[in-house]
């Protein structure tokens, strides 16, 4: 179970976490990000190492792989869980906005 | 002059990153690129350019690191991937430069950014004040019981007032700084709570506050090398500085030495905590034996050995008003002394006299006044409440008066206000304190004769 403080996963939280469904090296995960979301979300080279160093000992991603300082990282299981529920969060957000509008009389 | 590197001073706070920035992107367009934080921001040559600098925080960080730790050097790694370089770090304080037009700011979250600060923070600059704070406030209540104690000693005293105002300043400008600090943590907190971001530290009152600071240390050289003059506190300020002056550098050889061979944070903190608990053991020793070793007392013109051993350092100064002029007669057998001491602050002038007889046979009184020119009205009245003040202290040190003297007739000695206890007294008139101590009553002409000679001189 999440904690409290990843009940709502910031932008940044939530590319770090995509980008982590497939192995990938720390280092890659800021320009991964830039390009999946075409430059939209920006993660700073500080944010992105608090951030794993955060998920690692949450348990949400695991270290794969260490070559020297470059550290590979893919996401676990609860992660994925974390990662699914914020998706849940969204489309629900989305679902409202969705009704709201359909619902309202032009 | 073209000079390879020049020093500056950091003067901002730890936390101030934006004064930081704007100081060392102004020194970049001059053509100074920052190398290295401690003890001085030291910066190099390079060629005028517009420089975008970061600064960060490491928390997990330590000054007693004996170099970057692996964690630090993997956020430096990914820093680099995003164009930043390294200029200098610090313990947990990281500076970085880079070259890029617009590159992506290291932080990108203000909440994780503030919980940093905040970590770095309550381990370095707020657990510094706050034992600094601890220390000013005992070192202000140990001036404030010796100002009861002896005031007259005290205000007479350069280095002594001198102290005692910069303790004071030093408490209240840390109690501002914490508070500051305190204030900036909730206002941040708020702000990034509302998807804001930190807010900026109060630059200006701080840099104000420790101006302040700097002017009360320079007084108080000043006011050590005012005292200095006096041939009889020069063996004590040469100590005092000496012994501070090698207890700092002890401590930055240990710290520098542990750290250059590579030994681990734990050891470099041992070493740095078991060289400060050592030299201030030696150090507080030495001063005792200094102390009573009396090197801090002027050579006096004999001495004598008493029946049970004892030494008594005699003097022979001119003393304005003697046994001798009172009436009682004084053989060398008496072994007399006759010491007179004057100093001179910025506050006040004091000059003590003292007749005493070591002689043990001898039936003869001792006799002892001090005088106390203090200009300053409010602080002759002060120094006054305090000397009459019985529920202060037994005795004021100085003067060796009882606190608890009663009201007594001024009129006989044209004073102000006089008390006395037994054979002593406490005179206040409109620019002196004067004490006089008499092993026996004084006769009208006695007393007419220290009027004459010590007081309305």
């Amino acid at each position: 179970m999440a904690r409290e403080k990843y009940r709502t996963l910031t932008e940044q939280m939530f590319y770090i976490l995509l980008c982590l469904g497939r192995e990938c090296c720390g280092v890659d995960i800021m320009e991964q990000v830039r390009s999946m979301t075409q430059g939209r979300v920006v993660i700073g080279p500080g944010t992105l190492y608090s951030l794993l160093e955060s998920f690692r000992s949450e348990g949400f991603i695991r270290e794969t792989q260490v070559d020297g300082r470059r550290r590979s990282y893919q996401i676990t299981s609860t992660g994925r869980e974390l990662l699914k529920t914020e998706k849940e969060r969204l489309f629900k957000q989305v679902e409202d906005y969705q009704r709201f509008y359909e619902e309202e009389p032009t | 002059m073209n000079r390879k590197k020049t020093r500056r001073v950091l003067w901002y706070q730890m936390n101030d990153s934006e004064a930081i920035i704007a100081y060392l992107e102004k020194m970049a367009r001059r053509g100074w690129l920052l190398e290295k934080i401690h003890p001085c921001l030291t910066f190099r040559r390079i060629e005028p350019e517009n420089l975008t600098y970061d600064v960060t925080y490491f928390s997990d960080a330590s000054v007693f690191d004996p170099a970057p730790t692996e964690g630090q050097e993997t956020y430096i790694d990914y820093c680099r991937a995003a164009g930043w370089e390294l200029a200098a770090v610090n313990g947990p304080m990281q500076i970085f430069y880079s070259r890029l037009a617009n590159p992506t700011p290291i932080e990108t979250d203000e909440r994780l950014k503030l919980t940093a600060i905040r970590k770095t923070m309550r381990k370095t600059t707020v657990l510094s004040y706050a034992l600094l704070l601890v220390s000013m406030s005992l070192g202000l209540y140990s001036n404030l019981q010796s100002f009861s104690s002896s005031p007259l000693s005290a205000v007479s005293r350069n280095s002594s007032f001198c102290l005692l105002l910069l303790n004071l300043i030093m408490t209240l400008v840390l109690l501002y700084f914490l508070l500051d600090h305190w204030l900036w943590c909730f206002r941040s907190q708020r702000s990034v709570e509302r998807g804001g971001s930190c807010v900026r530290p109060s630059t200006r009152p701080r840099l104000i506050a420790t101006g302040l600071i700097l002017v009360m240390g320079a007084l108080m050289i000043l006011s050590f090398g005012a005292d200095f003059l006096q041939p009889a506190m020069r063996p004590v300020i040469l100590w005092a500085f000496g012994a501070t002056t090698v207890l700092y550098a002890l401590l930055f050889l240990t710290i520098s030495l542990l750290k250059k061979y590579g030994r681990s944070r734990s050891m470099v903190i041992g070493g740095y905590i078991g060289i400060a608990l050592l030299t201030t053991l030696v150090f507080t020793g030495l001063t005792v034996k200094l102390a009573l070793s009396g090197a801090a007392e002027r050579a006096p013109a004999l001495v004598y050995t008493d029946s049970h051993g004892y030494d008594w350092d005699l003097y022979r100064d001119k003393m304005p008003v003697t046994l001798e002029m009172m009436g009682y007669s004084i053989t060398e057998a008496d072994h007399c002394s006759y010491k007179a001491e004057s100093r001179q602050s910025l506050l006040a002038s004091y000059h003590s006299y003292e007749q005493w007889v070591y002689a043990s046979h001898s039936t003869l009184p001792n006799l002892s006044y001090t005088v106390t020119v203090i200009r300053w009205n409010r602080l002759r009245e002060i120094c006054w409440e305090k000397l009459t003040d019985s529920a202060a202290v037994q005795y004021h040190l100085d003067t060796l008066i009882p606190a608890d003297c009663k009201k007594a007739d001024p009129a006989p000695w044209g004073a102000k206000e006089a008390c006395f206890n037994g054979n002593a007294y406490l005179l206040l008139y409109d620019d002196r304190i004067v004490t006089i101590n008499a092993g026996w009553d004084l006769t009208d002409k006695q007393v007419e004769l220290l009027r004459e000679t010590v007081i309305e001189k």
